[in-house]
């Protein structure tokens, strides 16, 4: 009866309290590696006759030969779980303008397969739809240009970061991908345009050539392709591939212009109800308003003066200057020379041909919205 | 630890009447093979895999495990044959469950047998009698992922050409 006390006595055993440290599960971010053997081999221990026997060892076939070391393990080889996703990282649109050149979007790669893999970046324009609750509804210039990162500092850099795929990212490693974009002038103010990029898993170092997934019977000692990806954007699930969208939002300056003109006096009735006779002054009210989103700025006018009328030099700033410029009720003055040279550089002269020019620094920039509206003043006398 | 007595109690009696009975029917049988066992041990890795069975309808059975990648179950089934002419008896079989998977709770089976667990591979007890001490020192019921080996107790003797089964089921991580 020997031979029964050992089992028996681990079985009696009420509570067990082992160190959890060592017992507890190993964190596998990603699982076990593509290749990695799992190898399996039982013992059974059995007495005939009431004499305990040699324990023997199982094998694949089967074992019948006692004693440690003579059974063979029963394995497989884990096999390549493709697995991706792309994510759009800034989590919001990227602000762009009209005719800006090298407007980046950013998006993070993901292997979350248990293998190292090569990717295919693609990156097109969505025609409808809504990405950040915004409807694209108009269209950067293609071809948009993809590239990653090559320093993993997360910000595009032109000439550095110049590789257009992936060549190879560890299991549950990841890297940030750009497009890059540059926007037509004709879009305007508002609009969307949102753009998707695609990963597709390709072989590890060989990203031209796409991965594709092992069909039929497969051999417990090679590692076959398994496709384990979600669906992303534009894509299916188990398909090796796995899209995301952004997007680009166009914000520009809207300027529109209005001109009035008010008799400010004449010779003969004064500043009292003045009428438009020769020798009477008549004040131009140019007013610009930006109903974009964003300011302009170098913002010039140039204004012909009107013919039969002489431009009236000293009418404001107490007969210092020739020009009043008011923003948000605030005035400032500029002189504008005759002979088309501006110089007291303030911004103001009048060109050779006649006109009235306005630029910086006396215009300025023209902030978005109609409570920052400038209007630029001068006077001319009726011929 | 009452419920455990019982089972022990219980246990015992069925050894003591097998062994009983293998003392008499051995008498005359013949021995093993020369370097061989009374029992041939075999091990094998399957997965549920669906295939369309003879009427076109979908089903699963087990086939050599195929495809697994981590999050794939597999399972484990040991076959214990009694390949002499004597009676096999006190059979226990022990399999570690393999490194890079997480047993499956209550998967393991055992027509006949008493399924025991271990958190080391030397002491074997229910489930319900594993206990983790964590690192703060708080005590726990362990895991059926932290199980590291398994341990079927065969209450019946196996007879010549008669086999003994025990399976269970991993998930790779």
């Amino acid at each position: 009866m020997n031979m029964f006390s050992t089992p028996m006595k681990r079985v009696s055993l009420a509570l067990l309290a082992v160190s959890g440290v060592a017992a507890l599960p190993q964190a596998w971010a990603v699982g076990t590696a593509a290749s990695t053997s799992i190898d399996n081999r039982a013992t059974v221990s059995y007495s005939v006759g009431a004499v305990p026997q040699t324990p023997i060892e199982s094998s694949p076939a089967g074992n019948a030969t006692p004693g440690a070391g003579n059974g063979l393990n029963t394995s497989f080889v884990v096999d390549n779980r493709i697995d991706l996703t792309v994510t759009e990282v800034s989590g919001g649109v990227t602000v762009t303008s009209p005719g800006a050149t090298g407007a980046v979007t950013t998006f993070r790669v993901t292997n979350t397969g248990n293998a190292a893999q090569a990717y295919q970046l693609t990156a097109a324009q969505l025609v409808g739809g809504a990405v950040f609750g915004n409807t694209d509804n108009t269209q950067v210039t293609d071809p948009l240009a993809v590239f990653v990162d090559a320093n993993g500092n997360g910000t595009y850099e032109s000439g550095t970061d110049t590789a257009t795929s992936i060549t190879t990212l560890a299991a549950d490693a990841n890297v940030v991908v750009f497009v890059v974009a540059n926007v037509p002038l004709t879009v305007t103010n508002g609009q969307f345009a949102s753009v998707r990029l695609t990963a597709a898993t390709a072989v590890n170092n060989t990203p031209g050539t796409l991965a594709t997934q092992t069909t039929g019977a497969e051999s417990p000692t090679v590692v076959d392709t398994v496709f384990g990806d979600g669906a992303g954007a534009g894509d299916a699930a188990r398909d090796a591939a796995f899209g995301a969208d952004d997007q680009y939002a166009v914000q520009s300056a809207a300027l529109s212009i209005a001109k009035t003109s008010t008799v400010i006096s004449d010779p003969f009735n004064g500043a009292t109800n003045p009428k438009a006779i020769p020798g009477a002054i008549v004040e131009y009210a140019i007013t610009m308003t930006n109903t974009g989103t964003v300011g302009a700025s170098g913002v010039t006018i140039v204004d012909p003066i009107p013919t039969n009328t002489v431009f009236a030099t000293g009418q404001y700033n107490a007969a210092a200057s020739d020009v009043q410029i008011t923003v948000n009720s605030t005035n400032t003055f500029c002189v504008a020379e005759a002979g088309g040279t501006d110089t007291n550089s303030d911004g103001c002269v009048r060109t050779g041909a006649g006109a009235l020019q306005v630029s910086t620094p006396a215009s300025a920039a023209v902030a978005a919205g109609a409570a920052n509206a400038v209007t630029v003043r001068f006077r001319v006398t009726i011929s | 630890m009452k419920k455990g007595k019982t089972l022990m109690a219980a246990t015992l009696a069925t050894l003591l009447a097998s062994s009983a009975l293998y003392a008499a029917a051995n008498t005359d049988v013949a021995a093993p093979k020369a370097g061989q066992g009374c029992i041939s041990l075999k091990t094998v890795a399957e997965t549920e895999q669906e295939v369309l069975n003879e009427k076109g309808e979908r089903v699963k059975r087990l086939a050599p495990a195929a495809k697994v990648v981590p999050g794939s179950e597999v399972v484990w089934t040991v076959t214990a044959s009694n390949v002499c002419a004597a009676a096999a008896g006190n059979v226990f079989i022990d399999n570690p469950v393999p490194q890079h998977m997480a047993y499956v709770p209550n998967s393991a089976t055992g027509p006949g047998a008493d399924i025991a667990f271990s958190l080391d591979g030397r002491r074997f007890a229910a489930p319900e009698q594993l206990r983790v001490r964590d690192a703060d020192g708080t005590e726990r019921a362990a895991r059926a992922d932290e199980y590291t080996h398994i341990r079927w107790s065969f209450k019946n003797a196996i007879a010549p050409g008669q086999m003994a089964m025990a399976r269970f089921r991993a998930t790779l991580k």
